[in-house]
């Protein structure tokens, strides 16, 4: 199990090894990147900060439900500034089998979306977005 | 108390803000001083929760001596 908020880039394959076990068959990897297009507009970068006590704090509450499953789980956030085609999140989840993998994953990268104390400013072409908040 | 703040309202008021809270107070007296100090982000307020020592907190009544930490947390963005 591993949960962490760094500045650092997200070593994709490192934790991606670190799911594979013998006692699980499968693993279910989520990667969420900076998007260039959001319809017609256009991101130059993103900025992300944390309230990183509380944040871990949330995603070790959310980890907990799935490992409490059996099942292993890897949640790693990016924040700072992240250019285009650089990873946020990483999320993994390892499970006896794929249903459960597929399930879980998709489980915790929703929660985070809505727990976990993390913020984006989008840097848009036209101009600065706070994520979460109306226009 | 010092009321730490993130996302749109730590860049423009500051990472913190001082707020008078009486011994027994609610969540929601933490949004309406910040609101009183700067009315332009009661939208961002009304859109907010309040978290208390680290933990979203319900609007029940705490005692001032118990809480060490007190955040605003905006819509969460993360992902």
């Amino acid at each position: 199990m591993k949960i962490e908020i760094t500045h650092e880039p997200i070593d994709t394959e490192a934790l991606t090894q670190s799911l594979i076990h013998n006692e699980y068959g499968g693993v279910d990897i989520f990667i969420g990147n900076i998007r260039q297009f959001t319809d017609d507009i256009e991101t130059e970068k993103i900025e992300y900060t944390t309230y990183k006590k509380m944040a871990e704090k949330e995603m070790h509450k959310l980890a907990d439900v799935v490992l409490a499953k059996g099942m292993d789980v890897v949640m790693v956030h990016r924040v700072g500034e992240l250019q285009l085609g650089d990873i946020a999140v990483f999320i993994g989840v390892a499970a006896p089998h794929r249903a459960e993998a597929f399930e879980n994953c998709q489980f915790l990268i929703d929660e985070l979306k809505h727990t976990v104390p993390i913020w984006k400013k989008e840097y848009d072409r036209d101009k600065i977005r706070w994520g979460g908040l109306e226009d | 108390m010092k009321v730490k703040l993130f996302s749109i309202l730590a860049e423009e008021i500051g990472p913190t803000t001082e707020v008078d809270l009486k011994s027994e107070f609610y969540p929601s007296d933490v949004k309406q001083a910040i609101e009183d100090a700067y009315p332009k982000y009661k939208e961002v307020l009304d859109q907010s929760l309040v978290a208390i020592d680290e933990e979203y907190a319900d609007d029940k009544q705490f005692s001032l001596n118990d809480v060490a930490e007190i955040a605003i947390i905006p819509p969460v963005s993360g992902g």
